[in-house]
């Protein structure tokens, strides 16, 4: 107990150490650090499906484009602040994951990896056409003139806004990591039907876990649509963010809490110089080495470091299933 | 009349759908993976068909048969290349995803170099006018594709039925572990079921310029979800399911089309979800959902 609570006050530190330390960035690297942020939250929320569960989301950027639409529709059509906006939204995607989830789900690997992508693009396809969203046209957040509207508050309040909601997210998937909840989820990735016929609730569980990586990646998109000013079916939904943070947790390392913030940082840096240094070569250079890398490291960087012992559940879960299994079926008292 | 020319229409669109999304489905049958890079060869093979056309003022169908070699071999060096590597990983599926993801991606890149971010189209009147079907005026390009389609799916079916290397290619896709005992050497038979299924992929490419009124470097990102589509309505992993699913999106697609335009790119998204929500196995589908 003592370890926890001197890790959480290490975490509390970085944060305002990082939220300090912004303060004195130029722009450039301002600007990557936030993207960074962006991407340690969405990657973070691709894990808790991706990585507890074992649910290979390919349409995380569904629950992103949602909550940033929400954001959008409840500011400029509605009048909302955005303060007022941003909650609503992180629901609403919430409760969008909790609608799509249970015919997703009942699918498996593959099969739910394609469907989630059909179910992403069919979300960007409803929105393209849809009055309220502006269609193709997109959808302007109103960040200035009268009325209850919240001013535009500039680079550095979004890398803080970025900063807390990725403080928040590694939270959350540190608290679900050593919850019953996060060990459910882990049962159910390592056999399903086991993890069934030892009393947990499979689909509820299941279902929880979309709706709460929903529930961060809408917050991100929220605060994303706030930040652009302008959304647009295609920047909203684009499917690169998704790729972004499958990769990022699969060479981070699936199912652990610090992976997928190591593979954001290196990641999104990556990206971010590329584009500055060689724009024209930018869509190529990604991709290939995402292929060069999956050939040469098919699990990832994280499974290169050998598994401190006694890391017990914050290691690969699925280098010992039994192990996890018989641990789930103790704490279930079964 | 709308209700005659939607039905033609979609049994043309059909066909085509089928014969796009066949190479993709023989893939998963044989290897169990998604080639995620698929729609982005499809869209190889329709460039291979613009430039034959628009810069050598060749007939553009002549890129069936040119770019069905090429392609073949560039499906078993992928094969090579890359499955013997991720079978070595501890999540064979999540390796394969990102790794044909990644393939695809750069596939675009190289489109995008190549090509531009332009659409690229060729002429609607390129084998003529339109053709009168049962009163119906259906434009030719519809009906040439649609019934090239037809030969296509013949040799498909002759190699997978009529044909020993098919017969130990169905053997694989019924179980790998049984058919290495039988005898039959598994890898070379997936090599060479990868190396058809993006050769129909690439073939398919010529057809598709005509049947959506061009291509760009992205449509292969949105193809490869239709082919899906279509794979998983008829059920994953079954020849004859792509045929039946690719003619109910066609009818589909055409009729929304039809009667209600603007619903047209969402309304096969809600087949698929109705399809898994209702036999989350496709509808010839017999095989368990956890594919």
């Amino acid at each position: 107990m003592e370890k926890t609570g001197r890790r959480w006050l290490a975490g509390s530190a970085a944060t305002i150490a990082l939220a300090a330390g912004g303060a004195a960035l130029p722009s450039q690297p301002l600007g990557t650090a936030t993207s960074v942020l962006l991407f340690v939250t969405l990657a973070q929320s691709w894990n808790i499906i991706g990585g507890f569960a074992g649910y290979p989301s390919f349409g995380q950027v569904a629950f992103f484009g949602v909550g940033g639409y929400c954001a959008a529709v409840l500011t400029a059509q509605v009048g909302f602040s955005f303060w007022a906006a941003l909650p609503a939204s992180a629901a609403f995607a919430a409760a969008f994951a909790a609608v799509v989830g249970p015919p997703l789900l009942r699918l498996r690997g593959n099969a739910f990896s394609i469907a989630t992508l059909g179910m992403a693009a069919g979300t960007r396809e409803l929105v393209a056409i849809l009055g309220v969203t502006g269609g193709g046209a997109g959808l302007t957040v109103p960040t200035f003139g009268p009325g209850p509207h919240t001013a535009y508050p500039g680079a550095l309040a979004f890398y803080w806004a970025y900063l807390a909601l990725a403080a928040v997210s590694l939270a959350v998937v540190a608290w679900l990591s050593a919850s019953r909840f996060g060990l459910a989820l882990r049962a159910i990735r390592a056999d399903e039907t086991a993890a069934e016929s030892a009393g947990v609730a499979t689909t509820r569980t299941k279902v929880a876990a979309l709706a709460l990586s929903a529930l961060l990646a809408g917050t991100a998109g929220a605060l994303f649509a706030f930040q652009q000013v302008v959304v647009f079916p295609d920047s909203m939904f684009d499917i690169t963010t998704t790729t972004l943070m499958v990769v990022i947790v699969v060479v981070g390392g699936r199912g652990t809490v610090a992976g997928p913030v190591v593979g954001a940082v290196v990641f999104e840096t990556l990206v971010t110089e590329l584009h500055l240094f060689a724009s024209r070569l930018d869509p190529l250079i990604l991709p290939a080495l995402i292929v060069v890398g999956v050939v040469l490291l098919p699990d990832g960087v994280a499974h290169l470091l050998p598994v401190p012992p006694g890391a017990g559940r914050g290691g690969t879960p699925r280098a010992r299933p039994r192990a996890v299994l018989l641990d789930a079926v103790r704490r279930y008292r079964l | 009349m709308l209700f005659g020319y939607a039905l033609i229409a979609g049994v043309l669109f059909g066909l085509f759908y089928a014969f796009m999304s066949t190479g993709l489905n023989l893939l998963f049958g044989v290897l169990r993976l998604v080639n995620l890079a698929h729609g982005d060869i499809v869209v190889f093979g329709a460039y291979v068909a613009y430039s034959l056309s628009s810069m050598a003022g060749l007939n553009p169908l002549l890129a069936i048969p040119i770019t069905i070699v090429p392609a073949l071999a560039f499906g078993v060096l992928l094969y090579y290349g890359t499955v013997p590597r991720l079978n070595r990983s501890q999540d064979t599926e999540m390796a394969s995803l990102i790794l044909f993801f990644g393939v695809s991606q750069v596939l675009e890149a190289v489109a995008t170099f190549a090509y531009g971010n332009n659409q690229a189209s060729l002429s609607p009147t390129t084998f003529g006018g339109p053709i009168n079907i049962l009163g119906e005026h259906v434009p030719a390009t519809w009906v040439v594709c649609g019934l090239l389609s037809i030969p296509a799916l013949v040799v498909l079916f002759v190699y997978l039925y009529r044909s020993r290397l098919g017969m130990a290619t169905r053997a694989v896709m019924a179980s790998r572990e049984e058919a290495a005992a039988a005898g039959i050497n598994t890898r070379r038979v997936a090599a060479l079921a990868f190396g058809i299924g993006v050769a129909f992929a690439a073939a398919s490419g010529a057809l598709t310029i005509f049947m959506l009124g061009g291509v760009n470097p992205s449509t292969g990102s949105e193809l490869v979800l239709t082919a899906f589509t279509v794979v998983v309505i008829g059920s994953l992993g079954n020849p004859i399911g792509t045929v039946v699913g690719g003619l109910l999106y066609g009818l589909v697609f055409t009729f929304t089309k039809t009667y209600s335009p603007s619903w047209a790119d969402i309304v096969p998204y809600l087949l698929m979800l109705v399809v898994l929500l209702v036999r989350p196995t496709g509808i010839l589908g017999r095989r368990v959902r956890s594919a």
